[in-house]
């Protein structure tokens, strides 16, 4: 699982902190961490709810090129 | 999503944990029955059962502590555990090793042994716990 920078990326033209974005989906912020670098798969209601707070779709975050 | 105590990834961790806690119980068990039988190392009862619970619980609570699901969401239960008890444990130590209780006895592991490795256990465990906030403050500065 490479790592996904596409999060990042949406994370970082938000401004928002790792801390932040996992408070508002009800997260740790490891658990964000290790999404962004590829070491945990979350599950379809987490990727909403991250894409729900970050204003993206599942494809702009989560679809592998 | 549910307000839940631990989210999806700690629950997910937490129960390989308690898996690979279940396959080290096992073989401890196997391992201390193959000491007594060739009679390599005895045991006073208490200090087995300390050894027996102990080390599981130390796989247990370092696998949930390295991998970040120790603590709950938004929640910092452990530091009032991980500040107590090693003061607890530190002072026990100290207190034994004053006294000049020993570990072992002809052979055999002392109860007061059993105690001392509980609580050698708790340091380590307190060590790994503040290591590990230590490197989550200087991630998060990041």
């Amino acid at each position: 699982m490479g790592k996904n920078l596409k999060l990042k990326a949406a994370r970082a033209e938000m401004d928002m902190t790792q801390d932040f974005l996992a408070a508002k989906v009800n997260v740790t912020r490891q658990t964000i961490n290790a999404i962004e670098k590829g070491d945990y798969n979350p599950s379809i209601n987490l990727c909403k709810a991250i894409c729900r707070a970050l204003g993206k779709t599942l494809d702009d975050l989560f679809w592998e090129e | 999503m549910k307000n839940q105590e631990f989210d999806e990834r700690q629950m997910y961790i937490r129960g390989q944990a308690y898996k690979h806690t279940c396959f080290v119980f096992i073989w401890e068990i196997v391992a201390v029955s193959l000491l007594k039988e060739f009679s390599v190392v005895s045991f006073a009862p208490l200090a087995e059962m300390c050894v027996l619970m102990c080390l599981p619980l130390f796989v247990l609570a370092a696998e949930c502590i390295i991998k970040d699901a120790y603590d709950p969401i938004n929640t910092r239960p452990g530091m009032m555990i991980f500040t107590l008890m090693p003061i607890t444990s530190v002072l026990t130590i100290l207190n034994q090793t004053k006294k000049k209780i020993p570990f072992m006895k002809n052979g055999v592991i002392t109860e007061e042994g059993g105690i001392r490795c509980i609580y050698i256990i708790w340091l380590a465990l307190t060590v790994l716990y503040w290591v590990n906030i230590a490197i989550e403050r200087k991630n998060e500065r990041k």
